[in-house]
This record gives structure tokens, sequence and C-alpha cells, in this order.
């Protein structure tokens, strides 16, 4: 929280008084991944012949931040019993665009657990920093329990931000 | 002698679906075999020429003038018979009747039988019979060819008898 | 006046906060419809085989080589490969049928591996008709399986015996090759 405090004086007068004004910033980053569609995707046997991993979709995030800032990303498996050895690790990100306000820059991205998609700083006076970038699979290791019925796997990626002020 | 006779197998395998179709999990293949002819009789024995001499004049009749040998290659059961037919000659009452055979060796499934007929129909000119080679070397057949020559008149010098021995191997599935 | 200031402006950062916030969601599902994919072609003859079998091949050892198989897998799970004869019409053939037909695999790749097994006999089961085995091919072209298609005529009584009277004779059938996953 930061305080300010303003002195007002009249010009040539008499009296004197002052006007305090007090400005609360309880938050200092703010993410908005709604760009980010679910993902449904179904596998073909053009992916499994394919070079792996393969694009399955894209994600982008919109930060509006007055601290530099850190986007983050995890993903959480939430069904894998129909497919064996499937796991957050076949899944990876990687961050194409950056642009908008507080001069951003894509990170490494990689293979989940935890990964850095990218960085920026102070947005204000815009629309904020975009962050974008494409979600891929890694079928390699996977071993799908017997057809029919369709077998799926899910789970959830989490986007975060994060102040990287030292 | 018969032509030998000509075994064709066709195997077609025919894949319905191409490289890249429609996804599955199973696929089938046809497969048409065609067999025009399944046997094959070869002769592998030289000819026979015979000068009568007053060695077989005087001998006992009838005496020896030959051997005989053929090969079968069969994908069914047969019998073989062989006579002869008479080219030209020039003696009287000379003819087929006048010549006999045996068979003595039979292998690959090939039996022998006793008649010696070079003149009848089956089964007296019949030499054996057998059944499917497939994996061998052909059924063997092996015998001897005897003349009586007690009926012959030459009255032109040098008297001559031609003729051919002829080989069949017929197919005896019902 | 002071007061009144100070209380919109806090009542504005609090409404601005409870609008968005520091993590974000974004749920992905993988279908998968067909977990095998089978693609059989001789890997030398596009199509059709057509053997012709000469009076050598009546001699020769049995049983004679009288053509190619091949199948490619894309696999995102272990599996068998199976084939065997279907259906099969010897009609003027005595003794002839789908135990007289054999296969073997002499090659595999990419995870797959044959199987010794060489029956393709009609109503026999596996593991007498698997041709080999594999296991997750994504990444690679799929896994290709190659072998030989024997045919053995037997030999005597029992062998073969092909009715003249009614040349030429037409054997015929269909080979299906299946692959199944082996995922316990």
């Amino acid at each position: 929280m930061r305080e300010t405090r303003l002195s007002l004086g009249w010009v040539g007068g008499l009296s004197q008084t002052s006007q305090i004004v007090t400005i609360n910033v309880s938050q200092s980053l703010y993410l908005d991944c709604s760009a980010s569609a679910n993902i449904t995707y179904t596998v073909t046997q053009s992916n499994i012949e394919g070079s792996q991993p393969f694009n399955i979709g894209t994600w982008s995030c919109n930060v509006d931040s007055l601290t530099n800032f850190t986007l983050s990303a995890d993903m959480t498996m939430t069904s894998t019993a129909d497919i064996l050895n499937s796991s957050a690790d076949d899944f990876s990100e990687t961050c194409t665009t950056a642009s908008g306000g507080g001069t951003p820059i894509c990170g490494a991205g990689g293979t989940f657990g935890p990964i850095t998609l990218g960085s920026g700083g102070n947005t204000a006076g815009s629309l904020g920093a975009v962050l974008s970038g494409n979600v891929w699979l890694n079928v390699s290791d996977w071993d799908v329990k017997s057809i029919p019925p369709t077998r799926s796997v899910s789970g959830t990626i989490n986007y975060s931000v994060s102040d990287s002020t030292p | 002698m018969r032509t030998p006779r000509v075994t064709v197998v066709l195997m077609l395998l025919t894949a319905l679906l191409p490289w890249g179709g429609l996804a599955q999990t199973s696929q089938t293949v046809r497969v048409t075999l065609v067999i025009p002819q399944p046997l094959f009789i070869q002769a592998v024995i030289p000819s026979i020429t015979v000068e009568i001499t007053p060695l077989e004049i005087e001998g006992p009749q009838p005496f020896k003038i030959g051997d005989w040998h053929v090969n079968i290659d069969a994908l069914t059961p047969y019998r073989l018979n062989s006579s002869v037919v008479t080219v030209d000659t020039n003696i009287f009452d000379a003819g087929p009747e006048d010549f006999s055979t045996d068979c003595d060796f039979a292998d690959d499934f090939g039996v022998c039988t006793d008649k010696t007929s070079l003149s009848e129909p089956d089964p007296q000119n019949r030499r054996g019979f057998g059944e499917n080679t497939a994996g061998l070397n052909g059924a063997d057949f092996r015998g001897e060819i005897f003349l009586d020559i007690r009926s012959w008149d030459v009255s032109t010098l040098p008297g001559f008898y031609l003729g051919v021995i002829l080989f069949t191997t017929t197919d005896t599935t019902p | 006046m002071t007061r009144k200031l100070l209380i919109a402006l806090l009542v504005g950062a609090i409404g601005l906060s409870l609008s968005s916030g520091l993590v974000a969601q974004q749920n992905v599902t993988i279908e998968i419809g067909q977990s095998l994919y089978l693609d059989c072609v001789p890997p030398v003859q596009p199509g059709d085989i057509y053997y012709i079998i000469l009076q050598a091949d009546i001699e020769a050892p049995q049983p004679i080589d009288i053509g190619d198989w091949g199948c490619n897998v894309d696999a995102v799970t272990q599996y068998r490969l199976n084939s065997q004869f279907t259906s099969f019409s010897a009609p003027y053939v005595v003794n002839a049928d789908t135990s007289d037909f054999t296969a073997d695999c002499y090659s595999a790749d990419d995870f797959g591996a044959c199987a010794p097994n060489q029956s393709l006999t009609m109503g026999d089961v596996d593991p007498n008709t698997r041709r080999g085995t594999g296991y997750n091919t994504a990444g690679t072209d799929g896994a290709d399986f190659e072998g030989d298609i024997f045919v053995n005529m037997g030999v005597g009584p029992a062998g073969w015996d092909v009715q003249s009277s009614q040349l030429p004779v037409f054997v015929t059938g269909t080979i299906t090759y299946t692959v199944t996953d082996t995922t316990p």
C-alpha cells in the first residue's frame, strides 16, 4: 500500500486547508486467460505417425500489471485411468507471441510440471500484455486400454502470474 | 507319346483395402488358387535301336531289347499306361502285340503292376499307379521291354520295324 | 468532501480486484477413438499376389513360398498381430484345407517383434496364428511386419488330389489380418 499526501494552498489566501488522498493497491497483477479456450482433441492415425509432440491447441493470456511479472503454467491431470503412462509430462506449451503493454517477452515454455511462458512489466496505460502460444501432446509412451469404448484423458492447465520484483 | 501334362497353380491375393485407407484393426486378403493341370510326365530313357542277330533268333522268346524309365510329378492319384504304336515296317505280321514289358521298380508312392501288354487297353497295358508326389523328385517307374519275333515274316532285306512307345498318365480321382 | 473521495477510491479498487485474478485455467481433454491402425499390403507386391506353380514347385521341398505378406501397424497401445484364413473353398481338390497354408514373419521394426508361430488354419487360435507383437509407435511411420506365405500340397495318399475332370480347378479363400490390444 502506498499513501500520498497532497497539500493544497490558496494563493494569496489567509486560510489554509489540506486534502488527504490515499490510494490502496490491493492487487498489482490481473490475469485473464479466457481466450484460452478449452481443448478437446481427438488423436488420429496421422498424429500417431507424425512427429512428436504434435499441436493440439493454443493458449492466450492477458496480463494487467503494476509490477514486473512472470507468467507461468502447470497442468493437473484429472482423468488418466483409460490410458496407462499418461501424465502431465506428455503435455507441453510454447510461447510464440508477446505483445501489448509492459514490454512482454516470451519464456521458454516446455513440458509440464511448472513452466515459464513469459514475463513483462507495468502495463498501465495499455490493454495489458498479451502472451500466447501453442499446446502440444506427445503420446509416444501411452498405452491405451482396449477400444471400444472411446478412451480419453483429461487435465487442467493452470496459468498464474507472479510478481517478479526482487 | 503323349505330351507331358502341365500343372499350373495360380495364387491370387487381393488386398481389399489400399495403403492409407480407412482406419481399421482387421483386414482381409482374398486368395484364389487355379490348377489347370495336375500331372507331369517325362520319359528319361534314350531311344532303343536293336539289330536282330542269329543269337536272338535262336534264343528264347521274348528277349529283352531295352529298358524304360519315366518320372511323374503329380498332384493327384494316377495310373501309368504304355503302348506301342507302329510307325512303319516292312515285316509281315510285325506289330505291337509282339512287344511286351514289365515294371520292376517304382518309388515315391508309385506302385508297379504285373501287366505286360503293350497292345491292349487298360488294365492290361497298365504299368503302375501312384499318388501325390509334392515335395519329391517325382515317382520313378522303371522296367524292361521285350520282343517276340516268332510271328514275323521278313521278306525284304533289310527288314525294319519302327514304332513308338507311348506313356500315359491318367487321373484316377473318381 | 475528503471522506467521500476516499470512500469512492476504495470501492473502485475493490471492484476491480474482484473482476479478475492471479490464476486462470484451461481444460484439456484428449480423446482416442482408435488406438490401432492396420494396413496390410505385401511390401513388394502392390495389391494382388499372382503366383504360378510350375513342375519345379511340385518337385521342390514342401512347403513352397507362394508370396509375401506385409502389414503396417500404427499404435498407441500394446498389440499383437494375427492372421488366418476366415474362408476357404477347394471343392475339387481332395485333402486341401487351410492347414496346408502357413506364414512366417521375418522382419519387424519400430518396436515390433516377430512371433515364431506359423498357423493360418481357419478356426485356429492365438498364439498359433500370431505373427507378431508390438508397442506404441507414436512418432514413427508405424511398425512394419513382413513375412512369407507358404503352401504344402502334401504327398502320397494324404496329399492334394486334384480332380482333373473339373479342370481348371479353383481354390479360394480369405486371409484376415487382425491387430488386438493386449493391454491388460
